[in-house]
């Protein structure tokens, strides 16, 4: 944190080179700082960087500044309250990767990635992950190092079970005790977990560009939650469970396809996507 | 932490000190030492401050603006022998004609009409494409397009009648002039392609819409109608000096290797200007018309101030492409008496929040600029012309048009700049101004992210939010608002604009309605919206392959912004954006609740799902692209006559000012062709004024 004072006297008088002390909430001292300017009227200090306590809580210091003598007029020493309060750090938690459908039963993966505010250390920190219900059912361990790329983020990757029954379920990801001395306040995400049963039928979807009629790698097509990416020649595989759905196939530059389908069979689907029209500028 | 604004203060600031008044102009007249007056405000109407000013330029006629209506007038006048001043803002001729896509719509039998209808091609012979329409598309005759730009019965697809408040008197003129239009435009350097469809607003029942084009050549040459590729720019690499804009390819409508945009009209036309003898002061604000009385009498001239636009990062003055023909006066202020007329050509209002909010309030936000912003500077499109003209008795016309036309304020879909309509790239003098080229995305690109505004809150359907309805247009159709296409378009039939056939067109999608709309960071008097943001996850960026590097993107112009954390997103936003006003309070809130939408496949909210997949924001890094609306065009201004003469609330025509192109009113035509009509009127009967 930083602070400024300001000291001024009657009669005015320039106490420029004079020195104030911090005191802190024990009575022990915390710091020092010199009267840099005068205006006519007031002194004031340079910024005086300190560091906050590191318990949380409301916190009284005091800044003093001791008696003097200037041009032969005695000042007695004057003192004045620092009150301010200490607030924890936070700990932000991001969860991706998540599957958008997993079997019942079946094991999945996901990426956790966790950061304080302040950016400080959770090396080999461990979190955990409760389901539905509020119950762990694994923990994670931050690796050593901050994730490539970013600023003090930790990533680890968790392997989990999925519930045995069909549902969306909403799990959680509690962020770990920093370890550092220094409070953070509770952090966790929540993420869905959409659980399905056994996929009976399989779709093919071929994904055309419809002017050119050739076949258009890497489109996406979702049956929510089903999700594929086409091959080379356009063609995409979704294992689904029978029921309506509404079949989407996007490609970038181009409008997205959309179909409901109703599958209670394996079966074939040709989606035509046209260039997405450039708008008109004038 | 970046300043925060309330208003446009350096836009407010510029304006204040231009909006100079009566009194102030007496004072200043004074400080020219021409003569001492009272200054008492009492003492205004005794005092004649016309006689006190010592004119610094003496020429027939004084245009105001080097864009649309002022480059055709200055030449128009020209070529009738009047002396000529054209008078410009900014450090370079062309206004926003320079960086539009060179597309005019005339019509009633015009060259071109003509020319098509016969199957020929060009003088040049530049022109192979074949012919777009039939011939009966392209037949008509100035009192067929007369009866099209009035047409009452038109209403488009957001059930607005863009035509039934056109003056009558302007739009007769603009029919009878069109063809001579068009025959100036080809006299003065300007090729344009094969007519193709018709511009919004510019008539639903024929094709009457031309694109400029010059042929890519080994060099820039005006004569010979050449452009260098470099000049005329690499697609998604740069722009140039010449051509602001990448020009686009014009086989389609011209030939293999012509190259399509406004440059291609407005650097011809500069440099016929140029050629003729036509006078530029650049750099140059115009800031007051001086009419012999305040209310009464001719015009005899302006003032105006210096204005010189600096490069951001050196300091450098920037200067205009070309030279022959400036006058480079750098004096604070200057009069300049003209002889015969003044003609305003200062553009429109969009980048006055204060003007353009007139009948829209919410467009009182000062973050939002007109489109050209970069280039134009902030002096551009600023209302400048018609104000000087309110104070010297002129009335308005057609205010409310600005309603009546989807392109005039709507979500461009660019990413990540403030000036999202220019798809301006590195190579032109006034990038620096924009920082970033934008990540341009169409429509169905917003499934991958949200849009959310200052508080962090989404606020519509993304997958809607830059759908927007073109201008009511041949070929007209349902999707234009009309029960019927093409020829089938009957004018003044009462089923146009019947409930059944709005209620079978209405497409209007008012999402930059709600986006515009009071929010929980709005704060009174102004309630202004404050800035739109769209939100994604490196997700996103890697499935449909966006490129969020320089010079799409900047680093360092507070429009983008990423962050390892959607908490630590919406802080970088606040500290660096400078119309970021208030937090984003709800934003990690509005992400966790979209994720579960996602989960969910639904989005109770908004509709989304049904329109498009969703997709979970969720992969860091996260980022943050402003997604600002623009105000493009201007429609309401100046009310003029058919002779472009400026009208006073009497009626009457003040003597010797005429304006046109969006400093005008009463007509709501999309694009160059309104103006550019309007342009050659006024510089026809300017010339034609006896000199005083």
């Amino acid at each position: 944190m930083m602070l400024r004072a300001k000291v001024s006297c009657l009669p005015a008088c320039d106490l420029r080179g004079h020195t104030l002390f911090i005191k802190d909430h024990t009575g022990a001292g915390a710091g020092s700082v010199g009267l840099t300017e005068f205006d006519g009227q007031t002194n004031q200090t340079s910024d005086l960087v300190m560091k906050a306590p590191v318990e949380a809580g409301e916190y009284t210091w005091v800044a003093v500044c001791p008696a003097v003598v200037k041009d032969d007029v005695s000042y007695i020493e004057a003192r004045a309250p620092i009150s301010f309060t200490v607030k924890p750090h936070t700990t932000s938690v991001v969860v991706w990767d998540i599957p958008s459908a997993v079997v019942v039963s079946e094991q999945f993966r996901i990426k956790v990635g966790i950061k304080c505010s302040s950016e400080c250390g959770f090396a080999n920190s461990r979190f955990g992950v409760y389901d539905h219900e509020g119950a762990r059912v694994a923990t994670g361990t931050l690796p050593g190092d901050r994730w490539p790329g970013t600023t003090g983020l930790y990533v680890a990757e968790v392997e989990l079970d999925a519930p045995a029954g069909e549902g969306l379920y909403t799990w959680s990801i509690r962020a770990p005790e920093a370890g550092v001395g220094i409070p953070h306040a509770d952090g966790s995400s929540s993420f869905g977990v959409r659980v399905v049963s056994r996929p009976e039928h399989l779709v093919v979807v071929e994904a055309i560009d419809k002017e050119s009629q050739t076949p258009l790698a890497g489109a996406r097509v979702v049956m929510h939650p089903y999700k594929a990416v086409s091959d080379e020649r356009g063609i995409a595989e979704v294992r689904v469970v029978k029921g309506p759905y509404k079949l989407f196939v996007s490609q970038t530059r181009y409008l997205t396809f959309g179909l409901p389908v109703e599958v209670d069979a394996d079966m074939r689907a040709r989606a035509e996507l046209s260039l997405e029209p450039v708008p008109e500028r004038n | 932490m970046a300043k925060k604004r309330d208003t446009d203060q350096k836009n407010a600031k510029l304006r204040g000190e231009k909006a100079v008044s009566r009194r102030d102009f007496v004072k200043s007249g004074a400080a020219a030492g021409a003569a001492v007056f009272s200054t008492s405000g009492t003492a205004l109407a005794q005092v004649s401050p016309v006689e006190a000013i010592r004119w610094d330029y003496e020429v027939d006629v004084v245009v105001i603006g080097a864009g649309c209506t002022g480059l055709p007038a200055a030449i128009r006048a020209r070529d009738l022998g009047a002396s000529v001043i054209i008078v410009e803002q900014n450090f370079d001729v062309g206004g926003k004609m320079l960086h539009s896509g060179g597309q005019i719509s005339l019509g009633g039998g015009d060259p071109l009409q003509l020319r098509d209808i016969r199957g020929e091609r060009d003088a040049e012979g530049f022109v192979t494409a074949p012919r777009q329409h039939t011939v009966e598309e392209l037949t008509e005759d100035t009192d067929f397009l007369f009866k099209d730009h009035t047409d009452w019965s038109v209403m488009d697809a957001a059930a607005q009648a863009p035509y039934r408040y056109n003056e009558r008197d302007l739009h007769r003129a603009y029919a009878d002039n069109c063809y001579a239009t068009r025959e100036f435009l080809m006299a003065n350097y300007v090729r344009m392609g094969r007519i193709s469809g018709t511009h919004g607003n510019g008539g639903m029942s024929r094709a009457r819409r031309a694109v400029t084009f010059l042929m890519e050549g080994p060099a820039t040459d005006i004569k010979k109608g050449t452009v260098s590729r470099q000049d005329a720019g690499i697609r998604r690499v740069s722009s140039s000096h010449f051509a602001p804009r990448f020009m686009e390819d014009g086989a389609k409508v011209a030939s293999p290797g012509a190259r399509v945009n406004g440059a291609a009209l407005s650097r011809c036309l500069e440099f016929s200007a140029r050629e003729k003898g036509v006078r530029f002061i650049l750099n140059c604000h115009m800031d007051e018309i001086i009419r012999e009385q305040q209310f009464s009498g001719r015009v005899v001239g302006i003032r105006a101030s210096y204005s010189p636009r600096f490069h951001p990062q050196t300091g450098a003055r920037l200067e205009s492409l070309w030279q022959n023909g400036n006058i480079d006066d750098r004096r604070e202020t200057i009069y300049i008496r003209a002889r015969k007329a003044i003609v305003i050509g200062s553009g429109g209002h969009a980048n006055n929040p204060q003007f353009r909010s007139m009948f829209y309030p919410a467009w009182r936000e000062p973050a939002f600029v007109s489109s050209g912003w970069a280039l134009l500077g902030p002096r551009g499109q600023d209302a400048s012309g018609i104000i000087a003209g309110m104070r010297i008795g002129a009335n308005l016309a057609g205010m409310h048009q600005n309603l009546s036309y989807g392109s005039t304020f709507h979500f461009p879909g660019t990413l990540a700049t403030r000036d999202p309509y220019t798809d301006m790239l590195p190579g032109h003098p006034t990038f620096p101004f924009r920082g970033s080229t934008g990540i341009v995305l169409g429509t169905d690109s917003f499934q991958h992210l949200i849009v959310v505004n200052q508080v962090g809150k989404r606020f519509f359907n993304e997958m809607l939010v830059t759908v927007r309805e073109g201008g009511a247009a041949f070929p007209a159709g349902p999707g234009k608002g009309q029960p019927r296409s093409g020829l089938a378009h009957v004018q003044g039939d009462w089923r146009n604009a019947s409930a059944d056939n709005i209620r079978k067109t209405y497409t209007e999608p008012n999402s930059i309605h709600a986006a515009l709309a009071i929010n929980e960071g709005s704060k009174p008097p102004d309630y202004l919206s404050g800035p739109i943001w769209t939100i994604f996850d490196r997700a996103a960026v890697e499935r449909d392959k966006w490129n969020i590097n320089p010079p799409f993107t900047s680093p360092t112009n507070g429009f983008f912004f990423s962050a390892d954390t959607i908490e630590e997103l919406a802080a970088k936003i606040y500290k660096g954006h400078e119309f970021q006003r208030v937090p984003l309070t709800y934003l990690a809130e509005t992400v966790a609740k979209w994720n579960s939408y996602v989960d969910r496949g639904s989005d109770p909210e908004f509709g989304r799902g049904s329109d498009a997949p969703m997709y979970r924001i969720e992969k860091p890094p996260f980022y943050a692209a402003t997604l600002y609306p623009v105000w493009h065009d201007s429609y309401g201004g100046l009310r003029i006559n058919g002779r472009a003469q400026v009208v006073d609330l009497q009626g009457e025509p003040i003597p010797g000012l005429y304006a046109g192109g969006e400093a005008s009113g009463g007509g709501n035509q999309h694009g160059l062709g309104r103006a550019l009509v309007h342009g050659y009127i006024a510089g026809t009967n300017a010339a034609r004024e006896s000199s005083t």
